[in-house]
C-alpha cells in the first residue's frame, strides 16, 4: 500500500518538473494558435458568403472586417453575420453558423444566404469529426462549392450525378453524413427569416 | 462556449460497442491484445478490467477538464493529467483484482499495469472531448468503449483458439492472421452502421 | 508472459554487411533484421487511422520519430535515477512531454493537418513502440546511442506506414499527396479509405516480410 502511494507521489513530482518545458512552448505559440482559430472562422464565413478568400492570413482578417459584421441575437443564439457588398450600404447577404448532429459528433457549418434569404451563397464547415476519407470529405472544395446559388429545401443525389437547384451530390459511402448535412441546411433554410432581426 | 453534442447516452453506449468500436473502427488497443488472447478466459478478465478503467477515467477526466483545465487555460497539460488519472485508476483496479481474484491477478500479470498505456483507454478520453459529449454521455462512452473493446478482444481470442490448429502459410502465423481476422471483423461490424440513426 | 523488455522492434531491411561501430550497429539494428516484426506492427496499430492520406502519414511519422528519439534520449539521461517501480509511468510522462510539444507546434504552424490528424497525435504517447524503445534501449544505453536507436526505430516503422498509406490513398482516392494520379478510368476502392483495409494491408505486408525472413533463416 505504501509502495503504491510512493509511486503516485513520485510521478506527481516528475510531472511538475516536466510541465515547465511544455508551458514554455505553449506560451510561445499561444498567440499563433488563437490567430489560426480566428482566421479559420473568418475564412469559413467569407467562403460561405461567396466572397473569394485570399491566401494570406492578414488579408483575410482585413477583408473580413471590411465586409462582415457580427449580429448578436442573444447569448445562446448561434452567431450570424451580416455581409455588406463591396460598395457598402445595403446588406448583400447573411451567413449563419449552424450546428447539427453528424455521424460521429457534431457538424458545425457556415451557411451563407443572399440578401433576400432565398438562395445560398455558399457553405463551409467549421467542425466535423466524420470518417476520414468518407464523411470528412464534406470539407472538400467540390462538395462545398456545389451549394452556391442553390435553393432549398434539399434532397440528395448520388455523387457525380447532375443535381438541380434543390438537390446536391451526396458522398458515396457516406450517406449518414450527407443526410446530416442535408438536415442542417434544411433547418437553417426554414429558420432563416427568424434568425435575422 | 461549448456546443454540447446532442447524441444521447444510450446511442453513445451502443454506438461505442458496435458501430464505433474503438478497436475495430479506430484501431486502438491492439497492442496488449496479441499476447493475452491465447485464452478466452484471460481475454474476458482483461476486458472487464479495461472496461472498469475506461469508465472510471472518463468519469474523472471530464470534470477535471471542464471545471479545472478550461477555466485556468491549462488545457495543453491535458495529456499529462489524463495519464496520471489513468495510472491512478489502474492502481485501484489492480488492488481490487488482487483482492477479489488472486488467480486472475496472476494470469493477467504485467498486462494489468500495461492498461496504463493502452491506446484504447487514452483514446476514449480524447474522443469524448473532441465530440463534446456531456458528462453522462462520456461515462456511457467509457463503458461502451470498454465493452466494445472487450467484445472485440474476446471474439478474436475465440477465433484464434479455433484457428490455432489450422494449417497456415508460415508467414501468416501470429500477427499476420490476427490482423486479417481483425480486418474481417471490422468489415462485419460495419454492417451495424445502420443501427444508430442520426437523430 | 511476454516481457516488454524482450520486445525489440524493427522490420527487415537488407543492408550491406561490413564491420560497424556501435553507433552504426544501433542504427541498422533499429531498422534491420533479427527483431520480431510483430511487436513493431502492433505499435503501428493506432497510427493506421491516418494512413488513408499520405501527407498526414508523413507528418505523423515525423512526429513519431521525433517523440521516439527525444524520449529515448531523455530516459537515457535519467536512467540512473528512475526507481524501478515507477519506471513505466515516468517513461510515459516523458513521452507525453515530447508529444505535447509536437501537438502544440502542429496546431500553431500546420493547423489544417493538425485538424485532420485530430487525436491521433496525442495517441503517439500510448504507442507501444515509443514505450518499447525507451524500455528496451533507453534505460540501458547512453544518450547518443539512444538517440540513434530512437530515430532508426522511428524510420523503421515509418516506411511500413508509408507503404500502406501510398496503397490506400492511391486506390482509395486516386491521388497521392493530394495530386490526382489515376485518371477518371479508375473507380475508387472505397474500402481502401475505410478501417478494414488497413488491417488487411498490414496483415499481408507482414506475411510477405515474415515469409522472406523465414526463408532467409532457412538458408
Amino acid at each position: 500500500m505504501k509502495q503504491r502511494i510512493l509511486t503516485v507521489l513520485f510521478t506527481i513530482a516528475i510531472t511538475i518538473v516536466f510541465v515547465a518545458p511544455i508551458s514554455f512552448v505553449y506560451l510561445l505559440t499561444k498567440g499563433q494558435v488563437a490567430l489560426n482559430e480566428e482566421v479559420f472562422l473568418k475564412r469559413a464565413v467569407l467562403a460561405a458568403a461567396g466572397i473569394t478568400v485570399p491566401l494570406a492570413n492578414a488579408e483575410v482578417v482585413s477583408l473580413f472586417s471590411a465586409r462582415a459584421e457580427e449580429v448578436k441575437a442573444g447569448d445562446d443564439a448561434p452567431a450570424s453575420y451580416r455581409i455588406t457588398s463591396e460598395a457598402g450600404g445595403e446588406p448583400a447577404g447573411y451567413v449563419f453558423i449552424r450546428t447539427g448532429p453528424g455521424l460521429w459528433g457534431e457538424i458545425t457549418a457556415t451557411v451563407g444566404f443572399d440578401a433576400e434569404l432565398a438562395s445560398l451563397t455558399g457553405v463551409d464547415f467549421l467542425r466535423q469529426s466524420e470518417t476520414p476519407g468518407l464523411g470528412a470529405r464534406i470539407s472538400e472544395k467540390w462538395f462545398t462549392e456545389q451549394f452556391r446559388g442553390k435553393k432549398g429545401p434539399f434532397t440528395t443525389v448520388g455523387e457525380g450525378e447532375p443535381a438541380s437547384e434543390s438537390q446536391f451530390d451526396a458522398i458515396t459511402g457516406a450517406s449518414i453524413t450527407s443526410n446530416a448535412v442535408m438536415s442542417i441546411l434544411n433547418s437553417t433554410i426554414s429558420q432563416a427569416k427568424g434568425l435575422v432581426k | 462556449m461549448t456546443a454540447w453534442s446532442t447524441v444521447g447516452p444510450l446511442a453513445v453506449l451502443f454506438g461505442a460497442i458496435f458501430t464505433n468500436n474503438i478497436l475495430l473502427t479506430n484501431y486502438l488497443g491492439m497492442c496488449s491484445f496479441l499476447a493475452i488472447s491465447r485464452e478466452v478466459k484471460s481475454a474476458v478478465g482483461l476486458g472487464v478490467a479495461v472496461t472498469f478503467v475506461m469508465t472510471m477515467t472518463n468519469a474523472l477526466n471530464w470534470p477535471i477538464y471542464y471545471y479545472i483545465l478550461v477555466p485556468l487555460d491549462l488545457t495543453y497539460l491535458g495529456f499529462i493529467v489524463y495519464i496520471i488519472v489513468i495510472a491512478g485508476s489502474v492502481q485501484l483496479v489492480e488492488m481490487i483484482i488482487e483482492r477479489v481474484s488472486e488467480p486472475l491477478y496472476m494470469t493477467l500479470g504485467i498486462f494489468l499495469p500495461l492498461i496504463t498505456v493502452n491506446c484504447a483507454v487514452f483514446g476514449a478520453i480524447l474522443f469524448m472531448f473532441i465530440r463534446t459529449y456531456t458528462f453522462i454521455a462520456s461515462v456511457a462512452y467509457g463503458l461502451g468503449g470498454g465493452l466494445g473493446w472487450a467484445l472485440a478482444i474476446v471474439a478474436m481470442s475465440g477465433i484464434r483458439q479455433k484457428i490455432a490448429k489450422a494449417k497456415l502459410p508460415k508467414g501468416l502465423e501470429g500477427p499476420g492472421i490476427t490482423l486479417i481476422t481483425a480486418g474481417i471483423m471490422a468489415l462485419a461490424f460495419m454492417g451495424f452502421s445502420g443501427m444508430i440513426p442520426a437523430n | 508472459m511476454a516481457d516488454i523488455a524482450a520486445r525489440a522492434p524493427a522490420p527487415a531491411v537488407r543492408k550491406a554487411k561490413k564491420p560497424r561501430s556501435k553507433a552504426a550497429k544501433a542504427f541498422f539494428d533499429g531498422i534491420g533484421k533479427n527483431n520480431p516484426v510483430f511487436v513493431q506492427i502492433l505499435g503501428i496499430c493506432s497510427t493506421l487511422a491516418v494512413t488513408n492520406v499520405v501527407k498526414n502519414t508523413i507528418v505523423m511519422c515525423l512526429g513519431l520519430i521525433w517523440a521516439t528519439a527525444m524520449s529515448n534520449v531523455s530516459v537515457s539521461l535519467l536512467r540512473k535515477w528512475i526507481p524501478a517501480r515507477v519506471r513505466m509511468i515516468v517513461e510515459t510522462l516523458i513521452i507525453a512531454v515530447w508529444v505535447i510539444i509536437v501537438d502544440i507546434v502542429l496546431r500553431a504552424y500546420m493547423p489544417d493537418i493538425s485538424r485532420q490528424l485530430g487525436p491521433y497525435v496525442g495517441l503517439i504517447i500510448t504507442n507501444c513502440i515509443v514505450m518499447g524503445r525507451t524500455e528496451a534501449f533507453g534505460l540501458a544505453n547512453p544518450p547518443g546511442l539512444s538517440f540513434i536507436d530512437g530515430v532508426s526505430a522511428g524510420l523503421g516503422y515509418s516506411y511500413i506506414l508509408l507503404i500502406i498509406a501510398v496503397i490506400r490513398e492511391l486506390m482509395g482516392s486516386g491521388t497521392l499527396m493530394g495530386i490526382r494520379i489515376l485518371g477518371p478510368w479508375w473507380t475508387n476502392w472505397s474500402i481502401m479509405v475505410m478501417a478494414p483495409s488497413a488491417f488487411f494491408l498490414l496483415g499481408v505486408l507482414i506475411w510477405i516480410v515474415r515469409g522472406k525472413i523465414l526463408k532467409e533463416e532457412k538458408k
